[in-house]
């Protein structure tokens, strides 16, 4: 009997207990397809991430030992001070007054690092005639022929300024008269870490230190970057069925839906691996637009909006005041907006949202960047680069939406020191 | 299937002969889950597949505690219900005709299929069948369906009233009863 509500309700739910139906053999090809899929995107992401993980470890690695980014060299003067065993430090433009000894020191010594140090070798700069006495007791005397002793691994007594060299410690060097050579020989057998590395026997003021501080990093290393494009889709979605949207006034049928330009602004940041190699990565906006148009002229339109985590590479086919770059990388997008609104004889109303978007799209791209610097830090480029849809923008499997995108990205890249 | 609970355990390892037979023991229940959340067979493949990707991914967090049909017919049902709130569609408003039954027989209902019915409920408004589905059929009450379907429980109530009504009059007219009485209602 059905005479309450509730009896239709068990009727129902007594012929759906163990109601059962086949489905389709195609059901399960799609969904061993997809798990496939899933199986090699998560190998490839872990592949990546580990890939990720060392490059970065490295880099991190590289940065600490590099803190301050480009060939820094800095020289300061060391006075040795024989009746209180210790070692004072001068930061002095000019060199230390026992210098002026060595009368044939070649110029100003400033001048000589920075320039002998641009092509990473170390000359003598600082004169002292004296021999020296290291901290584990070695004395280190001149020896004929000797232009100079690199002391490595000294840590100075009252020296408490981070060490910048290339391999964090300083290098330091004694010139000892008699010679125009200006080479370098080394001790090797000094130990670090000794609190007093070294004293001078002689009872007057004699050794002149100099301390390199040596820095190897590459100039102009990171930068950032931010640029707007316009996009040219391609990807006309024909023959949608929006019969549902009746009740709004919109006959029911078939729709032609076109895409419509749009833009995408970003901004990256860039790290320079090798001499014509840039990584960048950054966050940008992208905006989908797409109207359609039925027999009566009324419209549809539908608006998509994007966040994406683009990951670039550019290597430099041309380095010159005007630079050309080959651009390749892809990008993870994150559907954030979604909404179609309709426009019926001018009158617009909200429909929601496009049904079965997916959340997260991949694209790739491919694209020449021609850079002109305006000033030594700055860079205005433009980009022409096509990019294509990796995945479906749709996550119904009867709808393979792929578009194809054309960007002309115009941009200004601030290059650090 | 002979040990539901190692096949569950190689699935959560990716094990793909293992997916391939928990597929094959229970798509046939979870397709007949989704046929009634749907309104016609593709859109019951689309949810059944999505269901299932689910079901394979998230098998790791099955704890083994309840029926593991029971979570899957949950995962099917929750994968309608996400398709549906994503669509978010404006459907057309329909007039409804509100009537009072008369008696079935038991003989009259027994002659009716699940299939009969089965094409009744796909034709109901999609927000109807969802009411309808969850709570004459999977039990749940107003408050858990307002919940899920993000409205208030008023809503989910008058939905249930109108889908019934609808019902109702769908299997008298499908089976050969007159309406006893018939009145119109612009809802």
């Amino acid at each position: 009997m059905l005479s309450e509500n509730n009896e239709i309700d068990q009727l129902f739910s007594r012929k759906f207990e163990h109601f059962e139906k086949t489905p389709p053999a195609f059901v399960w090809e799609r969904i061993n397809k997809r798990l496939n899929y899933r199986s090699r995107f998560l190998t490839g992401l872990k592949a990546v991430s580990i890939a990720a993980t060392i490059v970065m470890a490295a880099l991190a690695g590289w940065w600490v030992n590099n803190p301050s980014g480009k060939p820094d060299i800095r020289v300061k003067q060391a006075a040795v001070q024989t009746d209180k065993n210790t070692v004072k430090e001068q930061v002095a433009n000019n060199m230390h007054p026992a210098v002026s000894d060595y009368k044939s020191a070649p110029e100003n010594p400033s001048k000589v690092n920075k320039k002998q140090t641009n092509k990473m070798t170390l000359q003598p700069v600082i004169v002292a005639n004296t021999p020296v006495i290291a901290g584990n007791g070695q004395i280190i005397s001149p020896k004929s022929g000797d232009q100079a002793v690199t002391v490595p691994d000294i840590e100075k007594p009252g020296y408490s300024e981070p060490d910048h060299t290339g391999t964090g410690k300083p290098i330091v060097q004694f010139v000892f008269p008699g010679n125009t050579d200006h080479g370098t020989s080394s001790v090797t057998d000094i130990k670090a870490g000794v609190s007093c590395p070294f004293k001078t026997i002689s009872p007057d003021v004699a050794a002149g230190v100099t301390v390199f501080h040596r820095n190897q990093k590459r100039n102009k290393t990171w930068s950032l970057k931010a640029e707007f494009a316009p996009v040219l889709s391609n990807r006309p979605q024909n023959n949608v069925q929006i019969s549902e949207l009746n009740s709004s006034g919109f006959k029911s049928g078939n729709v032609k839906v076109n895409s419509e330009n749009s833009f995408t602004a970003e901004i990256l940041a860039g790290y320079k691996v090798s001499k014509r190699i840039l990584v960048k990565s950054g966050v940008a906006y992208r905006n989908i637009r797409q109207t359609g148009q039925n027999n009566d002229d009324n419209y549809l339109n539908r608006r998509f909006e994007y966040v994406e985590v683009p990951v670039q590479a550019s290597c430099k086919l041309a380095e010159s005041r005007l630079g050309i770059s080959i651009v390749g990388g892809f990008s993870a997008a994150y559907l954030i907006g979604n909404r179609e609104v309709i426009s019926v004889n001018n009158e617009q109303t909200s429909r929601g949202k496009t049904a079965g978007m997916q959340s997260l799209t991949y694209s790739g791209l491919l694209g020449l960047e021609i850079g002109y610097d305006i000033t030594k830090h700055l860079t205005i480029t433009v980009e022409p680069r096509l990019r294509h849809d990796l995945n479906s923008l749709s996550a119904f499997n009867s709808v393979n939406y792929k578009a194809d995108h054309l960007e002309i990205a115009t941009g200004l890249t601030y290059c650090f020191d | 299937m002979t040990n539901l609970e190692e096949t569950i355990r190689k699935c959560a390892s990716g094990d793909r002969k293992a997916q391939a037979a928990i597929y094959s023991h229970f798509s046939s229940k979870m397709y007949g889950v989704c046929l009634r959340y749907s309104k016609d067979a593709g859109e019951a493949e689309d949810n059944l597949h999505d269901g299932f990707i689910r079901v394979f991914t998230k098998i790791s967090q099955f704890g083994f505690k309840g029926s593991f049909e029971g979570w899957m017919r949950r995962i099917m049902a929750n994968t309608s219900l996400e398709k549906f709130r994503k669509n978010n569609v404006l459907y057309p408003v329909e007039d409804m005709l509100i009537f009072e039954s008369i008696p079935y027989s038991e003989e009259t209902i027994s002659s009716i299929s699940a299939d009969d019915l089965l094409k009744i409920i796909q034709e109901l408004p999609p927000r109807y069948r969802m009411v309808f589905n969850l709570y004459a059929i999977e039990g749940y009450s107003h408050q858990e369906i307002a919940k899920l379907m993000e409205i208030n429980e008023g809503t989910s109530k008058s939905n249930l009233s109108r889908a019934r009504v609808i019902l109702q009059k769908k299997v008298m007219e499908n089976f050969g009863l007159e309406e006893n009485r018939v009145t119109t209602q612009l809802c």
